[in-house]
């Protein structure tokens, strides 16, 4: 079966400032299946909604091939866009102005559907999405988390196979975010494709079949939610109790040491490579008195952020 | 063509519901279409002070003709609110393509454009005292039209431009407003233009159409009439040859460079 996107050698470059380039994607090749949901794993800047552009055709790429069920995206332009949705995060991209049901009517027009198709999708999606009761009211008065269903609905609306989310679930509280991933897994069920830009580890490993870990445009890995946690939990920590700092130096020379964070109230936690080096760490902590001590394995996003690299709000 | 119809019928309501953020009809009557009365009133006293009252008629006719061409010209507004609000990738991305929605977006100006001006072609002359040959004076309303096609086909040219050097619009919506109330035979008339100018302007839309205006108004054969509204009419459809290529070559532009997603 033909996949649902498979890019190869996939690179995207912009020019800042006429002479600066910067490398958005580097020769990323990937393959998402149909009927997968697919998560694109990275911080701010790694170039996931670069990706995400270039697959719906917003953007062209650099260099390298990008196709979705099998159409490349740069040469059979008009066949992609049948087929892909583009949803995007965020508050902008819906006519403020329009009552939700009249945004999906203006939409279902350029998506060419007659008249009372369009009618019956829109309200068919605004029921699904669980907005029918607020049709009728203006886009400017919906909370971040109904905006966001709304651009679902508006995605789903020439009824595509593969649907591009760029931060979906971005800015919503946590009930609306779960029910917004409770769609995604209803619609997924439909057998529809998704490829889900997120830097929401936990997201991730609740919707994904698989992940791909991206980071300054280069591909760290692609394998389902658990072989990513292994790849990037194969670190260990512990967490333990002292008042005094000066115990940290030596600890940090420690073979497998990653690494020693400060937590609240002389609290640490020490980031080892391996097992071995747990075992070496906890060792030396009895040995000097530290008798209270937890082992443990970072959570995804600790251990993601750990692997691309500490780089704070730079991208 | 059904589509296309669906796609302007979503986009005129999509149009005055935003109008509707700034005006009601009341504000809208007694702001801005008075407004707009009181300007052309204004100029139209102007050269009665320093003129005469065929001077007088000339300035008030070039002013509410051009009123068509001023409501017009703000889709240039309208449309840099799509990069604004985010849809500019969205609307290029779908199976319409972005011309049809482009070309619709400023539409509910063209409906307010042509309100204030017969309303103003009906109420000041009588109300300044200038009178117009009637009935033949009614055959500028479907000129004022024209006049009102061929603006907005300017209007959408010049958003194209708008559109891609970020934050201009109302310098670009006043530079082609100014241009055409400046040189475009409104109060001066276009003969009086060193003849680079006077050659230059034949491009700019009203020009034409006014003069046919004023050709039905001061009883010009027919023929000649008809050869200035074919002029306007050629003039209007290079115009919108320009913002479909314009508008083309923004979203090409866009999807090389990257610049169809940045917010305005």
């Amino acid at each position: 079966m033909e996949p649902a996107v498979h890019t190869s050698g996939l690179r995207r470059t912009y020019t800042r400032r006429r002479r600066d380039t910067v490398v958005a994607l580097d020769e990323l090749t990937l393959t998402i299946a149909q009927n997968e949901i697919h998560g694109l794993l990275g911080p701010n800047g790694a170039g996931k909604t670069t990706l995400v552009k270039i697959l719906s055709t917003v953007l062209l790429p650099s260099a390298g091939t990008a196709r979705v069920l099998g159409h490349d995206v740069v040469t059979a332009t008009k066949a992609v866009r049948s087929l892909v949705g583009l949803v995007l995060g965020g508050d902008r991209g819906l006519y403020d102005r329009l009552t939700a049901r009249r945004n999906l009517l203006f939409w279902g027009a350029l998506y060419r559907l007659d008249g009372r198709t369009a009618r019956a999708r829109a309200d068919a999606l605004l029921e699904r999405v669980g907005l029918a009761d607020r049709a009728g009211d203006p886009v400017e008065a919906f909370s971040r988390g109904m905006r966001q269903r709304l651009h679902l609905a508006r995605g789903l609306l020439h009824e595509p196979r593969v649907l591009f989310l760029d931060e979906p679930t971005s800015g919503l509280d946590p009930v609306a975010a779960a029910a917004f991933r409770r769609l995604v897994l209803d619609l997924r069920a439909e057998g529809r494709t998704f490829l889900l830009a997120t830097h929401d580890m936990d997201e991730a490993a609740a919707l994904c079949d698989r992940v791909t870990l991206i980071d300054r445009g280069r591909m760290l890995l692609t394998g389902d939610p658990a072989r990513a946690e292994r790849f990037l939990g194969d670190r260990e920590c512990v967490d333990f109790a002292h008042p005094d700092p000066a115990l940290i130096g030596p600890l940090e020379l420690l073979p497998g040491v990653t690494g020693v964070e400060r937590g609240d109230g002389g609290t640490w936690r020490v980031h080892t490579a391996d097992r071995d080096a747990t075992r070496r760490v906890l060792g030396w902590l009895l040995d000097r008195d530290v008798l209270t001590a937890r082992h443990g394995r970072p959570t995804l996003e600790e251990a993601y952020l750990r692997a691309v690299g500490d780089r704070g709000m730079r991208v | 063509m059904r589509p296309v119809l669906r796609i302007v019928r979503e986009s005129l309501i999509l149009g005055f519901a935003e109008m509707s953020a700034v005006y009601t009809w009341r504000t809208w009557t007694f702001g801005w279409l008075v407004r707009l009365l009181c300007q052309a009133s204004f100029y139209a006293l102007l050269g009665h002070y320093v003129g005469d009252d065929a001077t007088m008629r000339y300035v008030l006719v070039g002013n509410i003709v051009v009123l068509a061409c001023l409501e017009a010209t703000i889709v240039v507004i309208s449309l840099a609110g799509e990069r604004r609000i985010g849809t500019l990738p969205l609307l290029a991305i779908t199976p319409s393509g972005h011309l049809p929605v482009y070309l619709g977006r400023g539409l509910q100006w063209t409906v307010t454009g042509l309100t204030s001006s017969l309303v103003a072609w009906c109420v000041l002359p009588p109300l300044l005292g200038v009178p117009l040959p009637w009935p033949r004076a009614a055959y500028a309303a479907p000129v004022i039209l024209l006049v009102l096609a061929s603006s907005y086909g300017y209007g959408c040219a010049l958003a194209g431009v708008a559109l891609r050097a970020r934050g201009v619009e109302w310098l670009v919506l006043n530079l082609a407003y100014g241009i055409v109330m400046t040189f475009g035979g409104v109060n001066v008339p276009v003969s009086v233009w060193p003849a680079p100018l006077r050659v230059a302007v034949n491009v700019l839309p009203v020009v034409h159409g006014l003069q046919a205006v004023r050709g039905i108004l001061d009883g010009a054969p027919a023929g000649h009439v008809l050869r200035l509204l074919g002029a306007e009419a050629l003039v209007g459809a290079g115009w919108y040859a320009v913002a479909a290529l314009s508008m083309e070559r923004l979203v090409s532009a866009g999807r090389r460079d990257g610049s169809l997603g940045h917010a305005g």
